[in-house]
């Protein structure tokens, strides 16, 4: 066999093994599909359950982190948003809903009950932030801790006065995110998938219920 | 002697079993492992945040958004409140109201399970505001006393109870707790020092709040020119030494806690509820009766308590309260 033979074998060798890594690929993906939202789950609750209660017209808020005691302290707390999950899940993909929130950190907890840091986002400037994780987070706990919001010079300017180069404080200098919803979600099987979608028409054809007799009341 | 030969085939056989049998227990035990893990970890975290469930709660929102009605609440916004940008359009006041309803339902559900009481009013209302009496950083609970025939008898009663809060305040739980406990038990008259001192033992104890640290009782103490304990006169946020009493009255309110568990309190508002003689009582319980009822709970006299606390109290019994109820009835009863 001579050079140019042996290149074309090689050459088609590596076509058909591409080939068929891209469709493995191709399967491999079109097999993971989003979970269901973990949060809507029984057992789940939140520093505000309007955050967790799977309507986006319900607007919850980030909640001051304990204050020490220590006047000046307390006015500058952050606040954050909490959700505890009732059995560890493997989250992928976080959904914010909040029409302020420009800054912030999330952290979830290990399974010894440790809050550790996982994401950070500086700038954000949309009111849905889809947040696709790199890694796969197995955990019970979520932790959205404010760092800046739209909302928050507004409030400087209330709350902090300069009097004769004296800083005097009438109230909190950072605002609290006004959230709507998180949701969380991992990837299921295509079995799951199937029972998660009957299950999420069943559930809205319910909240229609609900809806009207509120209204016939 | 003969010995009993067993197949090797039922060997492998019962080997087979014996390793799945250890395989089943060990998963068992891994999985009670992994559960009370999971349930050390959620009472550390519930140690340190008042998380809530989604209440199963009804929500009504009128078009302008100015008024929002839920089971227990009804919301208003005050129209100093309407100007901020947040706030000054109907959708933004309906989704913030929705939002400000559910979690006070929860919360009430909480402090429903606390103490097994509810706020004698259907509804309590709260009112919203940017700045209230002049002040971004009060919120009072206001409720209004009626008093209506019943039998032979005028009982007093609420009849209705608001929340004014600043939104400065509104966005602080633990604000929200402490006057959620003052709606539960605005029906029980009780002694100024107990209500502030139950209301912040909520904010610290359950709603995680950072204001008050437990005091030593004999050494914080003030006495008046009685030589009586300055607390039991106290009257709350009017007072010179309103933070003194805040922290003070809570350090009561603990040191009982910790000392009869958390049975107690529900059972003090429980007899309380029971014999409902603080709806015939001319005036604010005074801090005798109180302790009456704090010592059926005990279990033991607390009367020797409160005078080591130099606090003005003696032992009643339940003639005793009977007989100042009977001579502080109106004619219409005699």
């Amino acid at each position: 066999m001579n050079f140019q033979s042996a290149m074309a074998v090689l050459t088609l060798v590596f076509v058909i093994i591409s080939s068929y890594g891209c469709l493995g690929l191709q399967g491999f993906s079109a097999e993971q599909q989003w979970s269901s939202n973990f949060v809507l789950a029984d057992g789940v609750r939140a520093n505000d359950p309007a955050i967790i209660d799977g309507n986006v017209r319900t607007v919850g808020q980030s909640q001051y982190v304990e204050s020490t005691g220590d006047m000046v302290m307390s006015y500058g707390s952050q606040s954050e948003s909490i959700i505890t999950l009732p059995e560890p899940k493997s989250i992928h993909r976080v959904i914010i809903h909040s029409s302020n929130l420009q800054a912030f950190d999330i952290w979830t907890t290990d399974s010894q009950g440790r809050w550790a840091k996982i994401k950070e986002v500086e700038s954000n400037k949309n009111k849905i932030i889809d947040i696709r994780l790199n890694r796969t987070v197995y955990t019970a706990g979520i932790k959205i801790r404010v760092r800046r919001t739209s909302d928050d010079a507004g409030q400087r300017r209330k709350n902090v006065q300069n009097i004769r180069g004296w800083r005097t404080y009438s109230g909190k200098v950072n605002a609290p995110a006004r959230i709507s919803e998180i949701e969380l979600y991992g990837f299921v099987s295509k079995s799951d998938a199937a029972g998660a979608a009957s299950q999420t028409s069943a559930g809205s054809k319910g909240e229609e219920l609900d809806e009207l007799d509120l209204f016939l009341k | 002697m003969r010995t009993l030969r067993v197949p090797e085939k039922h060997w492998k056989l019962m080997i087979v079993h014996i390793a799945i049998a250890i395989c089943i227990s060990s998963c068992a035990a891994l999985e009670k492992s992994r559960q009370r893990q999971q349930e050390k970890i959620r009472q550390q975290q519930s140690k340190r945040y008042l998380t809530l469930p989604r209440p199963d709660v009804q929500i009504a929102v009128s078009p302008d958004g100015l008024k929002i009605g839920s089971d227990h609440y009804t919301l208003t916004y005050h129209e100093d409140l309407l100007k901020r940008r947040s706030l000054d359009d109907s959708k933004e006041r309906q989704e913030f109201g929705q939002g400000a309803l559910l979690y006070m339902e929860s919360l009430y559900k909480y402090i429903h399970e606390l103490f097994h009481i509810e706020p004698p009013t259907r509804r309590v209302g709260i009112i919203l505001y940017e700045t209230f009496q002049g002040s971004t950083m009060r919120a009072i609970t206001e409720s209004r006393h009626a008093t209506v025939p019943q039998g032979n008898a005028l009982l007093k009663t609420v009849g209705n109870i608001v929340m004014h809060f600043p939104m400065a305040m509104f966005e602080q739980a633990e604000v929200k707790a402490h006057e959620l406990t003052h709606a539960f038990t605005a029906n029980f008259y009780l002694p100024t020092w107990f209500t502030e001192g139950i209301a912040v033992f909520v904010q610290i104890q359950y709603a995680r709040g950072g204001d008050f640290r437990a005091l030593d009782l004999q050494e914080t103490m003030k006495v008046d020119m009685d030589d009586v304990n300055a607390m039991q006169t106290w009257k709350g946020h009017a007072s010179v030494d309103a933070q003194w009493g805040y922290g003070y009255s809570f350090s009561i309110v603990k040191k009982l806690y910790d000392l009869y568990g958390e049975g107690f309190y529900p059972e003090v508002f429980r007899l309380m509820e029971a014999d409902k003689y603080h709806q015939q009582l001319p005036g604010e319980m005074k801090t005798s009766m109180l302790v009456y009822y704090m010592s059926q709970a005990a279990g033991e006299d607390l009367v020797p308590f409160f005078e080591n606390l130099k606090f003005n109290v003696r032992k009643l019994t339940r003639d005793e309260i009977e007989s100042v109820i009977r001579r502080a009835a109106p004619v219409r009863q005699r």
